[in-house]
C-alpha cells in the first residue's frame, strides 16, 4: 500500500499514513470549508488499510484545533480504526494536547470513551 | 554606458593628464621651498663656520632657485652675496658666471644700465683671462643692452667687437647673433643698406645654423632628456641624492672651469642651451604627454561614442519590442479590468444579498430590551466571522420563568446562518409546544435539548452515513426560575460559568452535539443550580476560546478565559464587554477571526424579576390576522404574541387576507408589505373599503423614509418597523386591542 502524505495548509492538517511502519500521523489545524472534500481520501486510505491492517498500528494525533465538522471526521476515522481493533490487531492512539488545553484533553477522553480504542494522553508545551 | 560612467572616465583621463603635466614642470613649488629652506640653513651654517667655499656654493644655488621661481630681488641679493664671497676667494670663474647671471636678471627686469654694468665686469674678467668666446658673449650682451636702451651706435660698436672675435674664432653662432644685432641697429639708425647687408649675412648663417642646430639639438635633446630624467629621478627620491647631484654639478662645473678652451666652450654652450633646452624639453615633454593624453582621450572617446551608438541601436530595437509588448499588455489589461469589474459587481450583489439576510437574522434575535427588563445588568458580545452568523442566542419568558439559550451551529457564514434560523424556529416550536401541553415551570433544560436533537436529526434526515454532512449545533441552555431562585442548565458541548464571590464554577456540558452522533441515544444531563443575588452567569460559544493569537499562534484557551472573567466580573457588564472585545482583538492581532464569537453575560438579581415590566395582556378572545409570507417573520410574531394567548390566524398574501376578513371576525390585522399576488398596501386599501373599523398595523422594513407615509396613505392605522422592538410593538397592539 502506498504511503499517504498530504502536506499541511492554512486550514488543513498534515496527514502522514505509512503502512510499512504502521504509523499514522495527523498534525496541525483542521478547519477546511469543505470537510468531506479534504477527508474523503483519508477515509478511503483507512478503509483500504482496515481491510489488511498491520499487526500493530500506532496513531499520533497532535491537532491544535478542529472545527465541529472536522471533529465528526475524526469520529469517522476512529470508527474505521475500531474495526481494525475488533479484528484482533493492536491499535494504539497517542493523543497530544497542549498542557493548558483542558478541552483538547477532554475531547480526547471523550473519543476514548466512545471508541473502544486504547488511548494514551501526552501533553506538550510550545517552546 | 551611461552618462555617469562617461563622466568618470573623462575625469580619470583629465586627472592623468594633469598629473603628467605637473611632472613635466619639474619640481613643484613645495620642493623648491624645501630646497630654499635647506640651503638657507647651509648658508647660515657655513657662514658661521667660515667655510666660504661651501657658503658661496649655496649662495649661488639660492640665487638660481629664486631666479627660477621668479623672485628676482632675492636672486640678485644672493648672487651679489656670492659675488662678495667669491671676490674674497678670488674665484674668477665663479665670479664671471655670477656677473653674467646678474646681467641677465637685470636684462629681464629691463634694468639695462645695471645689466651693462654686470656684463662689463664679466667682460673684464674674461678679457683678463683671455676667454675669447666669453668675451664675445659679453660684448653681445652689452650690445643688446645698449640696443634696448636705444644707443644703437654704441650697440654696434660692441657688436662689432663681438663679430670680430666670432669671425676670428669661426664661431657661427656668435657671428650670426652679431650680424643680427648690427643689422637691427642699422635699421634703427635708418641705414637700410647696411641693415640689409647684415641681415643677409645673418640669414645665411642662421639657416645653416638651424640645420646644424636641429641636428645638434636632436642629439642634445636625447642626451639631455636622459640626463634630465635621471636627474629628476634622483631629485625626486631623496634630498641626499640631490645634494650629491649638486655636488656632481659643482664638480662638473669646476672640472669644466679647470679644463682647456674646449671645456669652457661646452659649458658656455651648455649655459645658453640649457635655457632653451629646458624650455624645449619641457614643451616636448608636455607636448608628448599632452599628445599621449589626447590620443588616449580620443581613443576612449572613439570607444565611448562607438559604444553609445551601439547602445542606441540596441535601445531602438528594445523600444520597438517594448512598444509591441506594451500594446499587448494594454489589451490584456483592459480585458482583466473588465473581468475585475464584472467580478466586483457580482461580489457586490452577493454581499448585498447577504447583508439583507443579516437583517432577517437580526430580526429573529431577541431584542436588547428583553435583557434589560429581566436582568439588572447584562452584555451580549456577538461578532460574526462573516456578515451572517452561525451563532445565535434565544430567549423567552413566561411568568417567573425565563429561558435563555446560546448556540453555535456547524459552520459560519451562510451555512451557519441557515442552521441558526432553524435553531430559532425549532426552539420556538419546542418551547411553545411544551408550554401548550404543560406549564412552563415544568420545563426541563435537558428535555429541550433531547427534543431539539430529534428535530435536527429528523428534519435534516440524518442517518449517520459516513459521507453525510453532520450539521447541527452546540448549545447551552438555562432555565431561570426567579421565584424559586434556581437555575437549570443543560449543555451540548457548551459549558456555563457562574462566578460568585471570586470563585468560578464551571458546569460541564455533555460532550455531544445536537445532531446525529454516536451517542444520539444518550439523553442530555440536567444540572440544578441555586442562585444568589449578584451571581454572574456566562454563556458562550467556543469562538472566543478557540481564537488563534498571541506570540505563538495558540488558542486563547478556556483557562485564560476563566482567569480573565475572574478579573473583571465585578465591573459593569458593558465594561466587561469592552474589555473582552479589546482582549480578543489584541490577542488576535493580524490573524483572521477563526469563528463566530458569542459571549452572553448576565447579572442575576431577584429584585428585578419581581418587577413585572411586561404588561400582562389577555387577548384570548381576540383574533389577530397575520398576513405574512415569510415563515421566519411569522415565527417571530407568534413568539412575541404567545403570552397574550390571542388567536393567531395566518395568511400568506393580500388576497387571502382580504378573503378572510370578508368571511370572519377579525380584531386586528398585522400586515406585511411584500407579499405575492397582492401586497400589503393594496390589501390594506381593499380591507379598509369593506371594513374600515378593523385596525391594521403595517410592518415596514423601513428601507425608505416614505414607507410609513405610504402606509398611512393606504389607510393603515399604524406601522411597526422591522426589526420589531417588543415594547413598541406591544404598546401599539394594546392601543387597538385593549
Amino acid at each position: 500500500m502506498e504511503r499517504l502524505f498530504i502536506p499541511a495548509s492554512e486550514d488543513t492538517p498534515e496527514i502522514e499514513f505509512d503502512k510499512a511502519s504502521g504509523v499514522l500521523k495527523i498534525s496541525g489545524k483542521s478547519l477546511p470549508e469543505d470537510v468531506i472534500e479534504f477527508y474523503s481520501p483519508v477515509f478511503s486510505w483507512l478503509e483500504q488499510y482496515a481491510a489488511d491492517p498491520n499487526e500493530e498500528t500506532k496513531v499520533h494525533v497532535k491537532v491544535l484545533y478542529f472545527n465541529s465538522a472536522s471533529q465528526r471526521a475524526l469520529n469517522e476515522i476512529f470508527a474505521i480504526l475500531s474495526r481494525v481493533g475488533v479484528k484482533g490487531k493492536k491499535v494504539e492512539i497517542e493523543w497530544y494536547y497542549h498542557e493548558d488545553d483542558d478541552e483538547m484533553k477532554e475531547t480526547g477522553q471523550e473519543f476514548a470513551d466512545i471508541t473502544s480504542l486504547k488511548f494514551q494522553f501526552k501533553s506538550y508545551v510550545l517552546n | 554606458m551611461n552618462i555617469r560612467t562617461f563622466a568618470g572616465l573623462i575625469s580619470c583621463i583629465s586627472l592623468l593628464a594633469v598629473i603628467s603635466m605637473s611632472l613635466t614642470y619639474g619640481e613643484s613649488s613645495d620642493d623648491i621651498q624645501n630646497q630654499i629652506e635647506q640651503y638657507k640653513n647651509f648658508v647660515t651654517r657655513y657662514e658661521s663656520e667660515g667655510n666660504e667655499t661651501e657658503l658661496t656654493k649655496y649662495l649661488t644655488k639660492l640665487g638660481y632657485l629664486y631666479w627660477q621661481i621668479g623672485v628676482e630681488r632675492e636672486a640678485i641679493d644672493y648672487f651679489e652675496r656670492a659675488v662678495n664671497v667669491n671676490l674674497e676667494l678670488g674665484n674668477n670663474n665663479a665670479l664671471k658666471t655670477l656677473y653674467n647671471n646678474l646681467g641677465l636678471i637685470h636684462t629681464e627686469n629691463e634694468q639695462y644700465q645695471q645689466a651693462i654694468g654686470y656684463f662689463g665686469k664679466s667682460l673684464q674678467l674674461n678679457l683678463a683671462k683671455g676667454n675669447k668666446i666669453e668675451v664675445a658673449s659679453d660684448y653681445i650682451n652689452i650690445a643688446l643692452s645698449f640696443q634696448s636702451l636705444g644707443y644703437y651706435a654704441e650697440s654696434n660698436s660692441k657688436a662689432g667687437k663681438a663679430l670680430d672675435l666670432a669671425l676670428e674664432l669661426n664661431n657661427l653662432e656668435l657671428s650670426k647673433t652679431s650680424y643680427g644685432i648690427i643689422g637691427e641697429n642699422y635699421e634703427k639708425l635708418g641705414q637700410s643698406k647696411q641693415a640689409a647687408e647684415y641681415y643677409e649675412k645673418y640669414n645665411t648663417i642662421s639657416k645653416h645654423l638651424q640645420k646644424q642646430e636641429m641636428e645638434d639639438m636632436a642629439n642634445q635633446t636625447k642626451e639631455f632628456e636622459k640626463q634630465v630624467q635621471s636627474k629628476e629621478k634622483e631629485l625626486k627620491y631623496t634630498l641626499d641624492t640631490l645634494g650629491e647631484v649638486i655636488e656632481l654639478n659643482r664638480e662638473m662645473q669646476l672640472q669644466n672651469a679647470l679644463l682647456n678652451k674646449e671645456n669652457q666652450l661646452k659649458e658656455e654652450q651648455k649655459a645658453r642651451l640649457e635655457a632653451e633646452q629646458a624650455r624645449l624639453k619641457a614643451s616636448l615633454k608636455t607636448r608628448r604627454t599632452r599628445f599621449i593624453g589626447l590620443v588616449i582621450v580620443l581613443a576612449l572617446f572613439g570607444c565611448i561614442i562607438g559604444m553609445v551608438y551601439w547602445q542606441l541601436a540596441q535601445k531602438k530595437k528594445a523600444n520597438r519590442l517594448l512598444k509591441q509588448q506594451n500594446a499587448e499588455i494594454d489589451r490584456q489589461k483592459k480585458e482583466i479590468e473588465e473581468q475585475r469589474d464584472l467580478a466586483n459587481r457580482q461580489k457586490k450583489r452577493i454581499t448585498d444579498s447577504i447583508q439583507y439576510a443579516q437583517r432577517i437574522q437580526n430580526a429573529v434575535l431577541p431584542p436588547m430590551s428583553f435583557f434589560s427588563q429581566n436582568f439588572s445588568d447584562y452584555f451580549i458580545l456577538h461578532r460574526p466571522k462573516d456578515i451572517v452568523s452561525g451563532d445565535f442566542y434565544w430567549t423567552t419568558r413566561k411568568d417567573d420563568v425565563l429561558i435563555i439559550a446560546v448556540a453555535d451551529c456547524t459552520g459560519h457564514g451562510v451555512p451557519g446562518a441557515f442552521m441558526s434560523m432553524l435553531g430559532v424556529a425549532y426552539l420556538n416550536e419546542i418551547v411553545n409546544k411544551i408550554a401548550i401541553n404543560k406549564h412552563i415551570s415544568t420545563l426541563n433544560a435537558d428535555d429541550i435539548l433531547n427534543q431539539l436533537r430529534e428535530m435536527v436529526i429528523t428534519s435534516l434526515h440524518q442517518t449517520g452515513d459516513t459521507n453525510e454532512p453532520k450539521d447541527g449545533m452546540d448549545i447551552s441552555i438555562c432555565i431561570i426560575d426567579f421565584e424559586h431562585k434556581k437555575m437549570q442548565f443543560a449543555g451540548a458541548n457548551n459549558p456555563l460559568y457562574l462566578i460568585r464571590n471570586g470563585e468560578l464554577q464551571r458546569f460541564t456540558p455533555d460532550k455531544m452535539p445536537v445532531s446525529y452522533h454516536q451517542k444520539r441515544d444518550v439523553p442530555f444531563v440536567k444540572h440544578n443550580i441555586e442562585l444568589k443575588p449578584d451571581d454572574r452567569i456566562y454563556m458562550f460559544s467556543d469562538g472566543f476560546i478557540d481564537q488563534f493569537g498571541g506570540n505563538q499562534g495558540m488558542k486563547f484557551l478556556a483557562k485564560q478565559f476563566q482567569d480573565l472573567l475572574l478579573k473583571i466580573y465585578r465591573q459593569p457588564m458593558a465594561d466587561q464587554m469592552s474589555f473582552l472585545t479589546k482582549t480578543l482583538d489584541d490577542w488576535r492581532g493580524d490573524r483572521p477571526q477563526l469563528d463566530d464569537v458569542l459571549v452572553v453575560g448576565i447579572c442575576y438579581s431577584p429584585k428585578v424579576s419581581a418587577k413585572q415590566t411586561i404588561r400582562k395582556n389577555d387577548w384570548h378572545n381576540k383574533t389577530i390576522l397575520i398576513a405574512e409570507d415569510t415563515d421566519v417573520n411569522y415565527f417571530l410574531l407568534t413568539a412575541v404574541l404567545k403570552e397574550t394567548r390571542a388567536n393567531l390566524v395566518r395568511v400568506k398574501d393580500g388576497l387571502e387576507a382580504l378573503d378572510f376578513v370578508k368571511n370572519n371576525e377579525v380584531d386586528l390585522v398585522l400586515m406585511d408589505i411584500n407579499m405575492p399576488r397582492m401586497n400589503g398596501y393594496d390589501a390594506t386599501r381593499s380591507i379598509k373599503k369593506i371594513r374600515s373599523d378593523i385596525p391594521i398595523i403595517v410592518q415596514t422594513a423601513m428601507h425608505f423614509d416614505d414607507e410609513s407615509d405610504e402606509a398611512f396613505n393606504a389607510g393603515a392605522d399604524d406601522y411597526i418597523a422591522k426589526p420589531i422592538d417588543l415594547k413598541t410593538f406591544m404598546s401599539k397592539m394594546e392601543r387597538f386591542l385593549s
